[in-house]
């Protein structure tokens, strides 16, 4: 055994955009140990519910993070639809839907925008980021808010999208992901981007299935499984696969990343063509009582949103398990026996987002 | 796949039992928590196999609550069980990694243990 050297890495480090530690034991450049410490940022959110009624938690669950907040607040509102069995107009669902697949859409490209800066392709981070303005535009003019929606609400959503604006935006998406396509095949077949991701943190299926990992970090891994497939919102009116790699390593949850982009493209489009007419809320009365897990596919992966109530106007007990604290131990069993230089591409293999598992 | 949801409370004294024959029967741990209630607390340990979400539940008393670790079962598990224990102050014993009060720096220890007097209104 060679001599053991402990590196601090974090909580402010070039290549991560928030704060997470890790102690790494070294010995030579090689990673024999990795010791994960969170709780830089953690803001207590779940506590507010001490504080703040049931509709005013819906703003508080679209803040949880600035990547994934609208399907936060979704999880959230579908999680307190079900205690006090409201019937979500259709119309509402697929609104929901769209703006679920178009935030995928943003952290996916946000993902790869910072992926590229971390193995020092320049460009291609530029052109990532360039892609995404258009979608968080798209948002914009749709609901207003560009990260922060605030367009769910208990019993639908807050605004409608009329069908010309919404055909008009099915056609940009779709001249997008033309765009989004050169991106990807330059992501997909450059030489210098597979030998940087190609066998890195390699998880087989039953690692991943065994450290609970979840989202594109299991997918890629081989196993089938996405939230969307349990049909809430609109999703049970669309036609789909969850999207698997089998080689189980950064480039494969790369790879996924990227068809699961290509994905979002189709589904806003299977969506636009069979949005029904109608209202897009309901009046909701009364307080909730009761308790549900509510279950949704991040850009991450599975959050649950978990409410218990006692029909009052504050919950007793709101909690959020975000996918990012799921993959956390992925991440540390991921990096005993790296080099010391792949530690930045694995941590952003898992697309670590802390404001989320920091909630 | 469908949503399906199912609860059951088990006594504390056959948590283990009953984990590792979840772990057996191939659910996976889909997350685990704990929720202050007026007169004690409970903790929701919640596996997922194929789309139904099956909780298994055990209360704990407010004062000097403990829980044995499942992370031998579910070595993921010590994320969620030191979260308890820093937010909530459940004691957890034989935790596969243990940050011993230091997962989640908060200025009050513990602060899920006690719930605000004034609700705001």
């Amino acid at each position: 055994m060679g001599t053991r050297t402990v590196v601090p890495f974090g909580p402010q480090h070039p290549v991560l955009p928030e704060p997470i530690h890790l102690d790494l034991v070294l010995e030579d450049e090689k990673v024999v140990e990795a010791v994960p410490k969170i709780g830089f940022i953690h803001r207590g959110f779940e506590k507010l519910v001490e504080k703040m009624d049931f509709n005013e938690l819906v703003y508080v669950a679209d803040r949880i993070c600035g990547i994934c907040a609208f399907i936060h607040s979704m999880a959230y509102c579908q999680g307190i639809e079900t205690v006090m069995h409201v019937e979500v107009p259709a119309r509402a669902t697929y609104l929901r839907t769209v703006w679920s697949e178009l935030a995928r859409l943003s952290s996916h490209m946000l993902w790869m925008g910072l992926m590229a800066d971390a193995f020092g392709f320049e460009s291609l981070f530029m052109q990532s980021f360039r892609i995404r303005e258009k979608i968080v535009d798209m948002l914009e003019e749709m609901t207003g808010g560009r990260i922060i929606l605030g367009v769910c609400k208990v019993g639908g959503v807050r605004r409608d999208v009329d069908n010309d604006t919404l055909a008009a935006i099915v056609q940009r998406v779709n001249v997008l992901a033309a765009d989004m396509r050169r991106v990807s095949d330059v992501f997909l077949r450059d030489d210098s981007v597979r030998h940087r991701l190609g066998g890195v943190g390699v998880l087989t299926r039953e690692q991943a299935e065994d450290l609970g990992c979840v989202g594109p970090m299991m997918r890629a891994s081989g196993i089938a499984r996405d939230t969307r497939t349990l049909g809430y919102a609109a999703y049970g009116s669309l036609d789909f696969e969850p999207v698997v790699e089998t080689d189980g390593d950064s480039y494969a949850r790369c790879a996924v990343r990227i068809r699961e982009c290509v994905q979002s493209v189709d589904l806003i489009n299977q969506l636009a063509a069979k949005v029904p007419a109608g209202e897009v809320a309901v009046k909701v009365s009364g307080y909730p009582n009761g308790e549900h897990h509510s279950r949704c596919e991040q850009p991450r992966g599975e959050v649950i949103h978990y409410v218990k109530a006692d029909g009052t106007r504050y919950l007793q007990r709101y909690r959020v398990r975000t996918p990012t604290f799921a993959n956390v131990p992925a991440l540390v069993k991921m990096l005993q026996g790296c080099e010391l230089a792949d530690v930045p591409v694995l941590v952003l293999t898992i697309d670590p987002c802390i404001s989320c598992t920091e909630r | 796949m469908s949503d399906e949801q199912v609860l059951e409370e088990i006594p504390l004294p056959s948590l283990l039992d009953r984990v590792a024959r979840m772990r057996t029967e191939g659910w996976r741990l889909a997350q685990a928590s704990a929720t202050r209630l007026v007169a004690d607390q409970e903790v929701n340990y919640s596996f997922d196999r194929d789309g139904t979400l099956h909780t298994l539940r055990v209360r704990l008393p407010m004062t000097d609550p403990a829980l044995p670790s499942i992370s031998r079962f579910y070595w993921s598990a010590f994320l969620y069980e030191n979260e308890m224990h820093d937010l909530f102050g459940i004691t957890v014993t034989g935790m596969a990694v243990d940050y011993r009060g230091a997962f989640y720096t908060t200025m009050i220890p513990t602060p899920y243990v006690t719930r605000e007097p004034d609700h705001g209104d």
